[in-house]
């Protein structure tokens, strides 16, 4: 790697001080497991880079008492929110999905707010959190702001932050007991291929309500599918059960994924078909069985 | 005291290696060294116009600079079959990632940094990447001259075709093909792909070099330092003992660093540095260095209605990239083993391997044998499913019997394939009913062979055993440790000859200054070569020190007789060491003794120590039917070792080869996109995890005892690697009605390959 | 060493723990990890592979998690512990995994068998009677290349055993 200048700031304004301060020069740093790696393929060059993961108050995960969200600090791993007994049993399906990503030693290591600001398009927590409805609280020069996850990612690597913007924390609303929700991945490689999140509300009569359906990894960045969450609208979960073909195959017509290493795009248009329905079905399973 | 048991069977470089001190090529540190960096070519095929290197040369901390300029005043070309290969581009580059230049400097940030600086030039042509097109006699040439390096004489009739890119052709018939297929039944015409695949060893390349007026030292990773030691001799004008080549341990191998490869290049950055040098190649670059070939097998094959084989034509074209590498003798045995263990008595093969633009191919586990090993095995079941019989049962009826000739003038079949292959069966379940599946998902169960003659011909082994003052002993021997545990084969047979125990024997690792010549660790050769070789040492250091007690004693050597370290006499037994110390009249000197092997001339049977490595595997799998995802959820692999040296090390290397086997029949494929690599890492190269391991997964070795080396053995550890693909591929037949014919099995083109056995069958309705 | 790029003032103060000994060194802020085991500490049994990450042959233990040394600052272990196979046994006696992995046959060329020791004793750590999916799970993110796996699960669950007491 090209030499740079480590800062290890105290604070978050000071962090945002240096990465104002020294612009395109500067990037932050969290567990550097995906900024590290492009550094050291020589895709990417910076003189500075500001450590986040030590500021205190970033490695904050706890439960908001006012609307019971849970509250990640961006210094929070992937491991430890894949072993937080807290995580594991009031937002279980986030400790699955973390669970997922990668190896024990990228979890180890990479926080999920990194991943979330890194927007690698192969990569699970993004279209999860699109779908779970999360909130990053943002920090920056200007002061802070709140951007709902399904308006954060604008392409790949590609984000709404702006210079010297940083994530402060992600925050996961928490899921009343008839919210169902469930997630999949498929992928032979090291990256997955697709990730699928589906969550709705099992109202009254069995009826889907305020369904959310995100697909991630087969375009440049996840994101809703409004007319899969349009066709679940107001159904009733047998009926959902019994045509779940159909609305997979309303997802991949949503999509518009290119030919690659990951699949051509024939294929990972029947994939995302096939895991919208696969995905919804989990979800419609664990009704009864336990929240997600 | 250690904890170790020494009851228990414990590798030589057991403590080493789990204590992590071993030291590998990469572990070393030679005053003075230079980090070097290679400058490699984005294009597969273009002229090189102009390198500027004056930049980088200028950077402060950068030692030397070289280009193919500075080689012009040698012969800078090596190759172990053809003498094609530049130690660094001359004029033109033939494949993406051909080195242009190379950079040495103090540190491994320098020496990138300059790296950036240098400007090369190139006016890009287009690349010739199909070898169906570059086999054409019309096709624009990769070579336009052709050398045979003149090195092995097994390559002396190099069927390489001047004017044209066909780098060798291999041809063997026996009766008449025509006359074969018209007395058939039934014949069936296939083609079957492989695509390139990397062999992956953990530890990149990595070679030392420092040059001096005195001579040459190399500490490489290297399976052959024989080779590398004459290859530096020619190329830099040096008599052979004037280079010295040292192994240390290496981090896997599996064919990849078979002769030079780093080891020219760290010389010449050393010669012009005046200092040592290390050349380091990261995980990327491998991938652009050698790979194993791909290859496209057209099998014609005619069959009575009895099952009986009558006539196979094969043709097999192998793609050997921009250099010939070992790619005639993988080409000259691909041909040999394409029939596959079966009684045919017509046989025409032509095989191929033909010079393009992609990456140099060369040697890889297996040897040819997994390409036409994956078209003979798959194209077994096929005939036996068009005959409605099992496949087993086909096989049967074709395998050829022990003493069976297979070619003549080679040697017979040395071992009961049908005991091998039943065992298989056996483990499978072949004929126990499957156990039910859920919807959308697909059981079955598939058989295959891997077949390949193993020991290699015309090498030869070398072995020393120094027989010290104290009765301890030191085996000097080439054989190079890739992990398969040589050393402590070597160690057991050494203990065993001499009659001392274990701790009483030491290894020397591989150092050409030292130990006597080995010419190669490949071919699964080194059980059978080296051991005899070993034994042979033995038996002289044994016969010496008969001789020195008898002399000590004045008795004749009837009557003297070594057992557990001691010479025996009258019933009294001395130490070894009390023998030679009072022989030498003071606890001082040695005795040693020499051994050596040749492996028999090609043609010979007489004291031809070749042998059929043979094994047989059997999965059993689960297929999703939305997916294409195919799960082993069970895979047994038998293999005959004649006798084995160590059962367990025999059956932990089958158990590698079977794995490495499934891998490149789910996953691994080197993706080319217009000339480039597109997935050189292993981010986007997938190898098996701890999760492909099947559920269920044993290794059986037998001991048929039938092999040329000591005891009974043969060399094992590369048939298992060839049954795996045939066998799963014959499984998703079995379980879907599906036949795919191309490697590998991955989801996509399983997923197709069932959609369109789909709509087949609906429009049949 | 002879750097272009050893402009006085550049390096940080690293203070760290190493397999249980103080340690304090001036680094540059780009080093990594695996490089300041190997070349500044001598520590050579972590190697570099694939170098992104994927294979855990570089794998050593910061405050007792496994993480990849390839792909992580020396400065990240400031103030921190870290673990390295040459820690785990006392020069004398092997550690249960060691011997379990001798035992078992459960190594053949032996470049992943440093991080692959260290990854299952960081797991073991953690859940000391894992089975074996719970091993293959964890484990999965280590390669080897010449084992097949089979006998490293043994192995660990051996060690596990054997660790517990058993």
């Amino acid at each position: 790697m090209r030499p740079f200048r480590l800062h290890r700031p105290e604070s978050l304004d000071e962090a945002i001080h240096i990465l104002e301060k020294e612009g395109e020069d500067a990037r932050p740093l969290s567990g550097g497991t995906e900024l590290l790696l492009l550094m050291k393929q020589g895709f990417a060059s910076y003189g500075n880079l500001v450590g986040l993961t030590r500021i205190p108050g970033m490695d904050r995960l706890e439960v908001r008492k006012a609307d019971g969200a849970l509250v990640i600090g961006a210094g929070v791993t992937h491991r430890q929110l894949e072993r937080s007994l807290l995580v594991r049993e009031r937002f279980p399906l986030l400790a699955e999905v973390e669970g997922k990503v990668a190896n024990v030693r990228v979890r180890n290591s990479g926080t999920l707010a990194g991943n979330l600001a890194f927007a690698e398009p192969h990569s699970d927590p993004a279209t999860l959190h699109i779908a779970w409805g999360a909130v990053l609280c943002i920090r920056g020069p200007e002061g802070a702001r709140k951007v709902p996850a399904r308006e954060f990612w604008r392409g790949a690597f590609e984000t709404v932050l702006q210079p010297a913007e940083v994530i402060e924390s992600v925050e996961l609303p928490p899921l009343p007991p008839n919210r169902l929700g469930a997630y999949s991945k498929f992928g032979m490689h090291e990256r997955p291929s697709l990730g699928v999140a589906v969550f709705f509300t099992c109202g009254e009569g069995e009826r889907i309500e305020d369904p959310r359906v995100a697909v991630g990894c087969v375009e440049p960045h996840a994101r809703r599918l409004g007319e899969v969450e349009t066709a679940l609208q107001g159904k009733c979960a047998a009926d959902v059960e019994a045509s779940l073909s159909d609305i997979g195959a309303i997802a991949a017509g949503c999509v518009d994924p290119i030919t690659d290493l990951h699949g051509s795009r024939e294929y990972k248009l029947h994939l995302v078909a096939e895991f919208t329905a696969r995905t919804l079905k989990r979800a419609l399973d664990r009704n009864g069985e336990g929240r997600p | 005291m250690d904890s170790l048991r020494r009851s228990e069977l414990v590798r030589v470089d057991a403590r080493e290696k789990v204590t992590g001190s071993a030291v590998y090529t990469g572990d070393l540190h030679v005053p003075g060294l230079l980090t070097a960096r290679i400058l490699r070519s984005p294009f597969p095929r273009a002229r090189l116009l102009r390198i500027d290197v004056s930049g980088a040369a200028a950077m402060p901390g950068v030692e030397v600079v070289l280009t193919g300029e500075d080689l012009k005043s040698m012969d800078p070309y090596f190759g172990v079959a053809m003498k094609d290969q530049p130690i660094l581009a001359i004029d033109v580059v033939r494949h993406e990632g051909e080195p242009v230049a190379a950079v040495a400097a103090g540190d491994p940030a320098t020496a990138e940094a300059a790296l950036r600086l240098i400007d090369v030039e190139y006016e890009e042509e287009e690349p010739l990447l199909d070898p169906l097109e570059a086999i054409r006699p019309e096709a624009p040439l990769v070579h336009t001259t052709m050398r045979s390096s003149g090195l092995f004489s097994d390559l002396s009739q190099l069927g390489f075709r001047p004017g044209t890119n066909i780098c060798h052709h291999y041809h063997y018939h026996q009766g008449d093909v025509e006359l074969g297929f018209r007395e058939a039944d039934l014949v069936l015409e296939d083609a079957f792909r492989l695509p390139a695949i990397h062999a992956v060893p953990l530890e990149p390349f990595v070679s030392i070099a420092h040059a001096t007026p005195e001579g040459v030292t190399i500490w490489s990773s290297t399976q052959h330092p024989f080779p590398v030691q004459k290859d530096v001799a020619l190329l830099f004008g040096l008599p052979v003992n004037a280079v010295r080549v040292i192994v240390p341990y290496i981090g896997g191998s599996f064919g990849s660093k078979a002769y030079s490869k780093a080891e020219p290049l760290a010389v010449a950055l050393a010669y012009k540095a005046r200092k040592p040098v290390k050349v380091e190649l990261s995980m990327e670059e491998m991938f652009r260095v050698i790979t194993r070939h791909s290859a496209v097998v057209r099998s014609r094959v005619g069959v009575k209605l009895d099952g009986t084989l009558v006539a196979k034509k094969i043709e097999v074209i192998l793609d050997t990239g921009a250099y010939a590498d070992t790619g005639p003798r993988v080409a000259n045995k691909a041909g040999y083993r394409a029939p596959g263990p079966y009684r045919i008595p017509h046989v025409w093969v032509d095989c191929y391997a033909v010079y393009t633009n992609n990456v140099p191919a060369g040697s890889y586990r297996g040897f040819g044998a997994p390409q036409v090993g994956w078209a003979c095995e798959s194209q077994m079941d096929m005939i036996a499913e068009r005959l409605g019989v099992d496949p087993l049962e086909l096989r049967r009826r074709n395998l050829l019997r022990r003493g069976e000739i297979y070619a003549p003038g080679k040697r017979p079949i040395d071992c009961d394939i049908g005991q091998i292959l039943d065992r298989a069966a056996e483990m499978i379940g072949w004929n126990a009913p499957l156990s039910p599946c859920p919807p959308g998902k697909h059981r079955g169960r598939g058989l295959a062979l891997g077949f390949k003659d193993g020991g290699g011909s015309r090498t030869v082994s070398h072995a020393s055993i120094r027989l010290h003052a104290d009765g301890s002993a030191t085996v000097l021997i080439g054989s190079v440790e890739v992990g398969q545990g040589a050393y402590t084969a070597m160690r057991s047979i050494a203990a065993k000859e001499l009659g001392l125990p274990l701790e009483r024997i030491r290894l020397s690792p591989p150092d050409t200054a030292i130990s006597p010549y080995d010419q190669a660790t490949s071919m699964s050769r080194t059980t059978v070569s080296m051991g005899l070789a070993v034994q042979r040492a033995a038996e002289a250091v044994k016969k010496e020190l008969v001789r020195v007690a008898c002399d000590l004693w004045d008795v004749p050597p009837e009557q003297v007789r070594l057992e557990d370290g001691r010479v025996w006499r009258s019933g009294e037994g001395t130490p070894y060491g009390r023998v030679i110390e009072a022989h030498f009249g003071m606890p001082v000197g040695e005795l040693s003794g020499n051994g050596v092997v040749r492996m028999a001339d090609e043609g010979g049977v007489v004291g031809d120590r070749s042998f059929w490595e043979i094994s047989a595997g059997a999965a059993e799998i689960e297929v999703d039917e939305a997916t294409g995802v195919i799960q082993v959820l069970r895979y047994a692999s038998v293999i005959d070792a004649g006798h084995a040296i160590h059962k367990e090390l025999v059956e932990a290397q089958d158990e590698g080869a079977s794995l490495q086997g499934i891998g490149a029949a789910l996953f691994e494929e080197m993706v080319v996109e217009d000339g480039q690599l597109i997935n050189p890492n292993l981010i986007d190269y997938r190898l098996p995890s701890f999760e492909d391991l099947p559920g269920e997964f044993r290794s059986d070795v037998q001991e048929q005892g039938g092999g040329p080396g000591p005891y009974g053995a043969k060399g094992v550890s590369e048939s298992g690697n060839i049954s795996a693909p045939p066998a799963i591929a014959n499984a998703l037949a079995r379980a879907t009605g599906v036949r795919v014919k191309e490697l590998p099995l991955s989801p996509e083109r399983v997923w197709r390959a069932l959609q369109e056995h789909r709509e087949e069958k609906a429009e049949r309705k | 060493m002879n750097s272009a790029h050893d402009v006085p003032g550049r390096k940080i103060l690293l203070r760290t723990e190493v397999n249980g000994k103080a340690c304090e060194r001036w680094i540059l802020p780009e080093t990594l990890l695996l490089d300041f085991l190997r070349e500044e500490l001598g520590l050579k049994g972590a190697k570099r592979s694939c170098d992104m990450e994927v294979c855990g042959a570089c794998t050593v233990l910061v405050d007792g998690m496994a993480v990849s040394s390839c792909t992580m600052l020396a400065a990240e272990v400031d103030g921190r512990s870290v673990e390295t196979i040459e820690g785990l046994s006392d020069g004398r006696s092997l550690h249960p995994l060691q011997q379990a992995f001798v035992e078992k046959q459960a190594f053949q060329c032996g470049f992943c068998t440093s991080g692959l020791i260290m990854a299952s004793l960081a797991m073991l750590r953690e859940s000391p009677d894992p089975d074996e999916a719970a091993v293959r799970a964890y484990l999965k993110g280590n390669i080897c290349r010449c084992t097949g796996y089979r006998r490293v699960i043994e192995a660990v669950q051996r060690a596990g055993r054997e660790m517990r007491g058993g």
